[in-house]
């Protein structure tokens, strides 16, 4: 049964998780202890990446699993779960993990940012500020920031662990002699804590800053590639940057939503076919809601 | 609600995790753990995070070493091999030196150390907390640890990331925590 069906039978059948032949959040007791102890050490050191083993879920690896898992192993009756896939409340993929956690966990939903208690995201981090009482947790790709310049896992574990990362440097030097700036538009490599090289997810580089000093703790979770780990609140995330070439956000100047008239927010650029014409929407799109409305 | 044992047994796993995971990405900060049962609050709390794949040892009551065999299966071996180390006193009576730190390439291969104390939140040992977690800097009060205890635990963590995490439960049910990414002092 897809996992799509199975949602759409249980959830006019039931309103509640215990009868739907699973426990409450959905994986076994010692997967969840495994990723529970994977995600504290990587608090403990943060933006080191732990190794963990994971597990199968209702949805294909690279649609989330890694973030799923976590969720799953965190979640507790008392929480109010937004979901969103690139900025976007109402996607596919956002809506069926939304429904699938929700279900599981029999937890209420939002697309409020700040009604959430815990948010699960591919690529945004949400334009409202989060506070200290909530969790943001980031499905990620491709873990590793070192990968570009290194392809074997081995050797990049090396790199971490002497924090040997000339050749990332090298990199992003090379690429300013050759386009005259960096050219990394999202997976923007950044140092947390002064210590690790860190892959901070497909995120733009508009989101970037959100995550130094936030209030907020970060979770990171690959499923496919088996990794996890965080961002604590108030720690240091710096961009890698030169001095002469300093990090910079995308330029939203001039331009504004389409929709809510915000110039302060992350924007998605809509081509129309017809005329060539260009308009912007918010990509963050409960944020968008709630202003139209407001 | 009309839930079985061991569903009332799986979301108290969750509640407890979320205030464990909370504590320790706020080092220094006590929060109050729900549900916790007065005797055999250091069993209820590691249930979330302990089982067959772990390894634990306990230093001081050894009562507690088999409440916590039955409760969550894990196995009790050295100190020098365990993922949890649970000190009952408020102390490892010398062992923290010897306890895994992990390796630079896994620094996460590290051992976790419980301390059961009196008080958090007051009582004769002061100490500062800077680092990830902290704003600015923070102070946490304890009552039942020595300061010789705390002087060892700074030192085993002097060679980040390597390092030793550590989470402290008071006789109220309440919890703190200090990962290895913290730089602490005496007050």
């Amino acid at each position: 049964m897809r996992m799509s069906e199975w949602l759409t039978t249980h959830l006019e059948k039931n309103d509640d998780h215990r009868n739907l032949g699973y426990p409450f959040g959905f994986m076994d007791e010692g997967a969840k202890r495994e990723i529970r102890r994977a995600v504290l050490k990587a608090v403990a050191i943060p933006g080191y990446q732990v190794p963990y083993g994971s597990r199968e879920m209702p949805i294909a690896r690279g649609w989330g699993t890694g973030g799923l898992q976590i969720t799953l192993s965190l979640v507790t009756p008392e929480d109010v779960l937004k979901v969103i896939d690139q900025g976007c409340d109402d996607s596919v993929n956002a809506v069926n993990i939304k429904t699938f956690v929700a279900k599981v966990a029999g937890i209420p939903v939002t697309t409020d940012t700040v009604m959430a208690s815990l948010i699960q995201t591919r690529h945004r981090i949400p334009e409202e500020p989060m506070s200290r009482d909530q969790i943001l947790v980031l499905q990620v790709p491709y873990p590793e920031a070192l990968r570009e310049v290194e392809p074997s896992e081995a050797e990049t574990r090396r790199m971490h662990a002497e924090a040997d990362y000339a050749r990332m440097w090298l990199y992003l030097y090379e690429d300013i002699v050759r386009f005259g700036e960096i050219t990394i538009s999202y997976r923007y490599p950044v140092t947390v804590n002064g210590r690790y090289i860190m892959d901070p997810s497909p995120i733009p580089r508009w989101d970037v800053p959100k995550l130094h000093r936030a209030e907020t703790l970060f979770l990171f979770g690959a499923g496919r590639e088996k990794r996890i780990y965080a961002v604590p609140p108030h720690t240091d995330v710096v961009p890698l940057e030169f001095e002469d070439h300093l990090f910079r956000v995308e330029d939203f100047s001039d331009k504004f939503c389409a929709r809510c008239g915000a110039t302060d927010t992350f924007l998605d650029e809509i081509i129309d076919s017809e005329n060539g014409g260009r308009t912007y929407f918010c990509s963050d799109t409960g944020y968008c809601a709630k202003r139209s409305v407001s | 609600m009309n839930l079985t044992l061991n569903e009332t047994r799986i979301i108290r796993d969750h509640r407890m995790y979320r205030v464990i995971l909370t504590a320790m990405s706020h080092p220094g900060s006590v929060f109050p753990v729900p549900e916790l049962a007065d005797t055999d609050a250091v069993t209820d709390l590691l249930g979330c995070l302990m089982d067959s794949e772990t390894g634990f040892s306990v230093i001081g009551d050894h009562e507690t070493a088999r409440a916590l065999s039955h409760r969550t299966s894990a196995r009790q071996v050295s100190e020098t091999e365990a993922d949890f180390i649970i000190a009952t006193r408020g102390s490892t009576r010398g062992a923290l030196r010897s306890l895994k730190r992990g390796t630079l390439e896994y620094p996460d291969q590290s051992a976790t150390v419980v301390y059961q104390v009196e008080a958090l939140g007051y009582g004769d040992l002061s100490l500062t907390l800077t680092g990830p977690g902290v704003d600015g800097e923070t102070e946490l009060q304890l009552m039942g640890m020595d300061v010789n205890e705390f002087r060892q635990l700074r030192d085993v963590n002097a060679e980040y990331p390597l390092g030793i995490d550590a989470l402290f439960l008071d006789r109220a049910g309440r919890v703190a925590a200090i990962p290895r990414s913290t730089q602490t002092g005496v007050i």
